[in-house]
């Protein structure tokens, strides 16, 4: 065996109810080398790298580190052969300093913070970092905290540091100082996994690179193989037989449109960039985008939830900019949101969240007096219509199991004819089947209302889309029909390789 | 151990677990009961005798349970909004103080009673708004803010019936002068107590009762103590929800308040409510925060306190061990809480 | 004038000692994210338990130990609902204050009124005799010194040791503290058994010091008013004592204005520590140092392993 490999895998294969995550993939890691691991959401890469890291137990496969075979799968025992995540989210405590958190990793009960701290700096100036260890962690940027993350692994002995999408969450700027430190540790003689969707990070950091499809590995390119075609072709399943809800409806007017929206970014919300479009009646516009771009903040946008700071929001052609969402759903919006808990009490029962945005309207109470009467009546029928499995209407609605809580807000949201209906990943965490029926059910209700669906999934936006926009980084492409879409170049801007205004 | 007991929790079904957790506390207050030489079997039968099985002790229990009815019921309403209120006995003290104005700084009119009442309710009212305004504008815990204004209402009264309102005819002694007879609430049935603030104590049990399940305020709040996030979704106004459930609580404790005034005591006095307002966070809870339930609770729990009283006096049970008792209770019914928790992790 | 000054000072340092107590130890159960209402019912049960002891043994130092096991003791029941069953720490909090209230009251009925040996007071040979500083610090009783070095050591302990480092994670995020291998529930108990011994402690120095006889509800409202001292001490040890004294000059204050002829309302000026905590929680809130000085992030919050999203 090649002393140079670190980590090996063979045949890993792991099965969730509904889905294959890996699919019988190898994987190799070579001692000081940049491995980036590429693929959608959803591909399989943060299931394969929690193999390795041991949180999850394979169905099958064998799994090699400095070529001892792993039996017993823990991070403890990763961590023992110098392997540490570097967590999409940090678990650094934010009212620590930098140095009290590096310090909490350390075993024993001694703390001795002069002799650590100068260890610490130590290694701050072999890679060139600026880092104040005396700050609170919660006045650190996010891309500092994940090199503080990185640093408390390197105090610890790490050998190897997995990064789950580190750029996810981090601008331009910090994306390139976090690549140069990543450079750095590849000096210091660390191998990293590096985990992402973006094309363009894979072709300028990799050394290697392995792309994943659907729980599959495509394959695995040294850096004088990659090019931006050869990734996109691995990355992206084309030409594979899609079956098209094809019931073409008449178009009718527009019924939703923003004009030149913009919102700021702050906190947790990505910024909205100049958005405009239009949605008929009759038509499916598919917002497609990897996550973390933009997507929710337009549906929250879209539906009264965040206001704009600039830019105007027109229902039927009324504007509604600045109004709340309630006056949004008077206007016969329907909204799935990408929590569906963000939409349901899960204390209270069917009935009571069935009528959650019509206990106001007329039918459902009179004089700030519900009518039970009636929600129950309509209840009912929300049940019936998508099959929801449940004892009666007056259980609380967290017996019901995922599947049906789904089921059961959709349903809701499109029992009431709506004439705007905006969903946000209707099909997640759906089987197959009922992701069918979802798409099915959306397809059927085209024919009067408008619909704005935002989805991650390229193909589910081309069986069921009329017409398809692509955001990245708080942008909107142009719409594109689908009759004749650039499937390549869609691909090509939802990983940033060809930006927007390029393609615009 | 621990997976024998929650297969034991998933194997039973959800009501019976506040019937275990009072019989529990019974058990326990009797192991106490029996280290102090009193037979628990003999002090439960009198109990029930004195609470419940006479003329004289039904319509003290009744009278007892009033102000636990009330409070307990505005509690209900908080808590349902996922409120922390702890604050009932300070909305408590502030629905008397608001009832002393009328009686103590505005000369009598026939109207006098009904004006009592209504400083009462705004008072209280005001005094559970207060912590609610912290709340949604500078997003202050209401857990320590209706805590401490307990301790502000009371030595507000201290200060009123020490100084101000204080009775020169007393001696010295911290009590204001007795109210006339046309600010007296009227009693109902001769040879009792029982005053006429338990048809308010009903009325308002049903009345908070239909508002939390009936209107759509009701179930406003009880949308948002679900999951302020849904109310988000809904479009529902979290102010409105927020000020008009404390104001609620407190306005109800403020009528409990105004009931012990001109109802029982007559005059105010310092430590004039025995901890009702502590008291009735239990009865919140016993009765699940449906109204009509904390009714049930609070009378039975009346019942329970006027038994325990007169064995204070015939056997020389000292008048501690009904916050023993209620200590242990409180704690036991948390049995409850674990249940429905092992119950959600395994559904 | 200037000894006047000095008197009340001790005075004043002496009466808020209890109250310092029981906020030390509520901080350290506070810090490891846990909320424990019930601080007036362990002090109640440890001045009871006190006095019980020193009655019977003639000597108030095994009370005195006696006092703080009690509090410890019941405060295992408030470890038991918060840690164990994962319950409302609120509700458990209060059923412990009554509880304890309750078995003092109940079990310290056949002792009401009777006489128990006492504390000296302790001046320390050269220290007590520095003028002014002397008369304040070093002419305590046994508890009020023992307050005064708690604070310095507790202190110490939260922000200088590995062992605070741990209680504060598991107070600020327990995930990242269950994370790093920590045990989050052993450390809860154990910050809940230190905030019972003090409890019981600060219930001691009541039955012992300042009144040494034993009266039903004798804390009276102290427990209450050490959560308070916990806020208005910003979560610090050492900013307790100053805040105590505080407190404790607020409850003598009257008595004192009478003496030298000024008239009061009794009860206005005891409603200043109530009205104060109010509005500095109101400042802390608002001020933009808000995310510094706040309250353990995890406190109040049970803690349960991957189910943060479910019970927020």
């Amino acid at each position: 065996m090649n002393d140079n490999i670190i980590i090996r895998a063979n045949g890993i294969r792991v099965e969730y109810p509904n889905v294959v995550a890996n699919d019988n993939v190898d994987f190799e890691l070579l001692h000081g080398e940049i491995h980036g691991l590429l693929g959608e959401n959803g591909a399989g890469k943060t299931t394969l790298v929690n193999v390795i890291y041991g949180i999850k137990r394979p169905d099958s496969g064998e799994l090699y580190i400095f070529g001892d075979k792993i039996t017993s799968f823990s991070p403890k025992v990763a961590q023992r052969y110098g392997l540490y995540m570097i967590p999409q989210h940090s678990i650094l405590v934010e009212r620590h300093t930098v140095l009290e958190n590096i310090a909490l990793a350390l075993p024993g009960f001694k703390l001795n913070k002069k002799a650590l701290r100068a260890k610490v700096m130590r290694l701050i100036n072999r890679l060139r970092l600026e880092l104040d260890l005396d700050s609170k962690v919660m006045d650190l940027s996010v891309g500092e905290k994940q090199r503080v993350e990185a640093i408390r692994a390197l105090v610890r002995g790490a050998k190897v540091l997995i990064m789950d999408e580190p750029t996810s969450v981090l601008s331009p700027m910090e994306t390139y100082s976090l690549f140069s430190f990543i450079r750095n540790l590849k000096k210091e003689g660390l191998s990293v996994i590096f985990i992402t969707h973006r094309l363009r990070e894979v072709m300028e950091l990799c050394d290697r690179v392995t792309v994943l499809r659907k729980g599959r590995n495509m394959g695995t390119l040294t850096r004088e193989e990659m090019t931006i075609d050869k990734l996109t072709e691995l990355m992206f399943s084309r030409k594979i037989m899609i079956r098209r809800y094809n019931n073409r409806s008449m178009q009718g007017k527009v019924i939703l449109s923003l004009k030149n929206v913009s919102t700021f970014s702050n906190g947790g919300y990505i910024g909205l960039k100049d958005i405009s479009l239009d949605i008929r009646v009759g038509e499916i516009v598919g917002i497609v985008g990897v996550a973390g771009n933009g997507q929710n903040e337009l549906a929250q946008v879209a539906v009264g939830l965040i206001k704009p700071h600039s830019g105007r929001i027109i229902i039927d052609g009324d504007d509604l900019t600045g109004k709340s969402i309630f006056e949004f759903y008077k206007k016969g919006l329907a909204y799935i949101p990408d929590n569906i808990l963000d939409g349901l009490v899960l204390d209270m029962t069917l009935t009571e969240n069935a009528i959650l945005k019509l206990y106001r309207t007329s039918g459902f109470s009179m004089n700030h007096i519900v009518d039970w009467e009636t929600a129950k009546r309509y209840t009912s029928e929300i049940v019936k219509n998508l099959e929801i499995k449940t004892p009666s209407i007056d259980v609380k609605i967290k017996s019901l199991s995922g599947g049906n809580l789904q089921r059961f807000i959709l349903s809701r949201e499109l029992s009431n004819n709506p004439k705007i209906i905006i969903a946000v990943h209707p099909s997640r965490g759906l089987d197959l089947e009922s992701t069918a029926k979802v798409l099915g059910y959306l397809a059927k209700m085209k024919s009067h209302s408008g619909i704005l669906l935002i989805t991650e999934d390229l193909d589910e936006a081309i069986k069921i889309c009329d017409k398809i926009m692509i955001i990245y980084k708080g942008k909107l492409s142009k719409p594109m029909n689908i009759d004749n879409l650039d499937y390549e170049l869609a691909g090509k801007m939802m990983s940033g390789a060809v930006s927007i205004e390029e393609a615009n | 151990m621990k997976k024998q007991i929650d297969e034991l929790i998933l194997a039973l079904p959800s009501w019976v677990f506040l019937p275990i957790a009072i019989i529990l506390s019974l058990i326990i207050f009797g192991v106490i009961l029996v280290v102090n030489d009193k037979n628990p079997i003999l002090v439960y039968h009198e109990i029930i005798i004195t609470g419940f099985g006479s003329y004289r002790g039904l319509s003290e229990t009744l009278t007892t349970s009033i102000p636990l009815i009330l409070a307990g019921v505005g509690l209900s309403i908080a808590y349902k909004a996922n409120l922390w209120n702890i604050g009932a006995e300070g909305q408590l003290y502030m629905g008397a103080i608001g009832a002393g104005i009328i009686a103590y700084e505005f000369s009598p009119t026939p109207v006098s009673l009904i004006g009592m009442f209504i400083f009462g309710f705004l008072f209280g009212g005001v005094w559970g708004l207060i912590p609610a305004l912290l709340k949604r504008y500078y997003e202050v815990n209401e857990i320590i803010t209706t805590l401490m204004m307990n301790y502000i209402a009371i030595h507000i009264m201290d200060y009123l019936v020490f100084g101000r309102w204080r009775d020169p005819t007393t001696f010295g002694f911290p009590f204001t002068p007795l109210l006339p007879d046309n600010m007296i609430i009227p009693r109902l049935l001769p040879g009792s107590r029982l005053h006429a603030t338990v048809i308010i104590a009903i009325f308002a049990s049903i009345a908070i009762y239909l508002l939390m399940y009936k209107t759509t305020e009701g179930y406003e709040i009880r949308v948002y103590g679900g999951n302020p996030e849904a109310a988000r979704y809904s479009g529902i106004n979290i102010t409105k929800v927020l000020l008009l459930s404390m104001f609620l609580s407190g306005a109800l404790a403020g009528i409990a308040g105004v009931g012990e005034f001109a109802g029982i005591h007559r005059r105010l006095t310092t430590g004039f409510s025995k901890g009702y307002g502590y008291t009735a966070i239990l009865i919140a809870w016993l009765g699940s925060l449906n109204p009509i339930y904390v009714m049930v609770a609070a009378i039975l729990f009346s019942g329970f306190v006027v038994g325990l009283d007169a064995l204070q006096i015939s056997i020389g049970l000292p008048f501690a061990s009904i916050y023993l008792f209620e200590g242990i209770l409180l704690i036991a019914i948390l049995i409850r809480e674990y249940a429905e928790r092992v119950k959600a992790r395994y559904v | 004038m200037f000894e006047d000054i000095a008197l009340f000072l001790e005075v004043s340092l002496s009466a808020g000692s209890v109250l310092l107590l029981a906020a030390l130890g509520e901080i350290v159960a506070e810090r490891s994210g846990i909320l424990n209402l019930g601080v007036e019912g362990m002090m109640s049960t440890g001045a009871l338990a006190a006095f019980y002891i020193s009655l019977m043994t003639q000597n108030p130092y095994l009370g005195i130990i006696v006092g703080g096991l009690s509090g410890l003791l019941l405060s295992l029941a408030h470890a038991f609902t918060s840690v164990t069953l994962k319950a409302n720490q609120i509700l458990s909090g209060l059923g412990l204050a009554i509880l304890g209230i309750g078995l003092s009251g109940f079990f310290g009925k056949p002792v009401i009124g009777m006489i128990a040996p006492s504390l000296d007071i302790i001046a320390i040979p050269l220290l007590s005799d520095i003028p002014f500083v002397g008369v304040i610090l070093f002419r305590q009783d046994i508890l009020t010194y023992f307050s005064l070095i708690s604070a310095l050591v507790l202190g110490y302990i939260i922000y200088y040791t590995k062992l605070g480092l741990v209680l504060r994670t598991v107070g600020e995020n327990p995930e990242a503290a269950d994370y790093m291998g920590i045990n989050v529930d052993l450390v809860r108990y154990i910050a809940i058994m230190i905030g019972g011994l003090f409890a019981g402690l600060a219930g001691a120095q009541l039955s012992l010091v300042h009144l040494p006889t034993w009266i039903e509800n004798m804390t009276a409202g102290r427990g209450w008013i050490a959560l308070a001292l916990v806020i208005f001490s910003l979560w610090n040890p050492m900013l307790a004592p100053f805040a105590s004294t505080f407190f404790g000059a607020l409850s003598i204050l009257p008595y004192y204005l009478q003496i030298f002829g000024f008239r009061v309302g009794t009860g206005l000026l005891a409603t200043i520590p109530y009205l104060g905590t109010v509005l500095s929680m109101t400042l802390i809130s608002m001020s933009r140092f808000r995310k510094y000085l706040g309250a353990p992030a995890a406190l109040a919050r049970p803690y349960i392993r991957g189910e943060k999203e479910l019970y927020k």
